[in-house]
């Protein structure tokens, strides 16, 4: 049996559908100490008009941080936020790491934060967007049936920075930024194919995998580039 | 057969007419807020028109949205304002009503949406759906004398990428400007002038020195943090 010729034009595309390209870069300026008891709380910025940290990326960094066995912590960022309330909503959540110590003034917020053993907090800005697109694709319907037929592509690109703060000490710990880029791709013969570009979920995995690394103690005696 | 044949024609016409109707009652929980409560024995009061409140888009520019808010705001009000005081009183007959009186209670707090916008992403080019609320609060003694009368602004936002659809997108952006009106309620409110005046005179009259020294501590914290921020 002959693969029709078009499948195997699809599947080339497929691969390079697939293809998304990702940067992390890492700053540093204190080493972690995550004791037993000790939590970590993953947030997204929501103080921005222009646009929202999602919410799945933050679950999804969240996700990643605490996986492979990695024995860090992570309380939900909606818990954490609703037991705080309002004290992390967009008009108040502090901007910079100094400000815990005015927030904490408040009793019944230091109390409530003890309760939770956080020791770091992890605010996540920035969002993914698609910056370019072009192609169409047209869709007919008949009396003898219907089907698309054309191609379209967009570009997307995802730009977060993870900043590190240590409850403790309100100082701020590291820094780490994803930029991802990737193009998708919608072929249509017949019946349209995305082929999609995960650039979202390859920011997330390249974050949350560089932010397990700095609560993860490294027998090695640091954080991986 | 002329009457079977025109079933499927006005389906498909109610349907194009309904495609750009969006009919909403949101719903949304709303956390308690962290905070050390005023000392004062309080109520509220919410008018029929909050209770009541359905914004009807009347633009034919714009998509017909239907959107009911008053049991929201109710929720909202009834979770917030509680945490807020010492004593809560629940809720309180229309202090601007004849020979009104509510022994005991120092306040009576009476909240009017007076404006509701929104923007939906295909407006706004952007993928948010965006949302402003602007109340008109009351306050009045317990004996009915208005005592303080101010305006709070409220928004709210959320992406639409990962709702399920509009209506939950617009759910989701009006939650987030009630929780932001509790934000501000919560830092602002033992801030308004005609209040912070009144308590003063009044513990200064009762000689209340252990509450004012609280409150003046509350302040004071809450002085700190919003120059922070």
């Amino acid at each position: 049996m002959k693969t029709p010729e078009y499948l195997i034009a699809l599947l080339s595309l497929a691969s390079l559908g697939a293809c998304t390209s990702v940067t992390i870069d890492e700053y540093q300026n204190a080493s972690t100490e995550l004791g037993s008891n000790d939590r970590i709380v993953v947030l997204g910025r929501r103080h921005s008009a222009e646009y929202e940290t999602e919410p799945d990326l933050i679950s999804c960094v969240a996700k990643t941080i605490s996986s492979n066995s990695s024995g860090v912590s992570v309380i939900p960022e909606k818990q954490f936020v609703d037991e705080l309330y309002p004290w992390f909503e967009p008009r108040m959540a502090p901007m910079q790491p100094k400000r815990l110590a005015a927030l904490i003034k408040e009793p019944k917020l230091k109390q409530k934060i003890d309760e939770f053993n956080l020791r770091y907090l992890v605010w996540i800005d920035g969002n993914t967007q698609t910056t370019n697109s072009a192609g169409s694709v047209g869709c007919a319907i008949g009396p003898g049936g219907g089907g698309c037929f054309g191609f379209g592509s967009w570009d997307e690109k995802s730009d977060y920075e993870a900043s590190v703060w240590d409850y403790q000490k309100q100082s701020l710990v590291a820094k780490v930024s994803a930029d991802a880029k990737g193009t998708s791709y919608m072929p249509a013969l017949v019946v349209p194919i995305p082929l999609l570009a995960r650039v979202q979920s390859n920011a997330c995995k390249g974050l949350g995998s560089q932010l397990r690394d700095i609560f993860v103690s490294d027998p090695s005696g640091g954080a991986q580039e | 057969m002329k009457s079977n044949s025109a079933v499927p024609i006005l389906c498909l016409l109610s349907l194009a007419l309904t495609a750009c109707n969006s009919q909403l009652t949101v719903k949304g929980q709303f956390p308690s807020p962290l905070s050390s409560p005023m000392p004062l024995h309080a109520a509220a009061h919410y008018s029929p028109e909050l209770l009541a409140h359905n914004y009807t888009e009347s633009s034919d520019d714009r998509d017909k949205w239907s959107i009911q808010t008053g049991s929201a705001q109710q929720a909202f009000f009834d979770t917030l304002l509680p945490a807020l005081f010492q004593q809560w009183a629940g809720q309180s007959p229309d202090p601007e009503s004849e020979s009104f009186q509510l022994p005991g209670v120092d306040i009576v707090i009476k909240p009017n949406l007076s404006d509701f916008q929104y923007s939906l992403p295909r407006e706004s080019r952007s993928k948010i759906f965006e949302v402003w609320m602007k109340y008109n609060m009351q306050l009045y003694q317990g004996d009915g004398q208005l005592l303080a009368d101010w305006f709070v602004t409220a928004y709210g936002k959320t992406p639409s990428g990962f709702m399920q659809s509009d209506e939950d997108a617009m759910n989701e952006a009006i939650v987030v400007a009630l929780r932001d009106l509790g934000a501000n309620l919560t830092l602002n409110f033992a801030r308004v002038p005609e209040l912070r005046d009144w308590m003063e005179r009044r513990n200064g009259q009762d000689g209340h020195s252990a509450p004012q020294a609280a409150e003046e501590d509350r302040l004071k914290t809450k002085e700190a943090n919003h120059e922070d921020s």
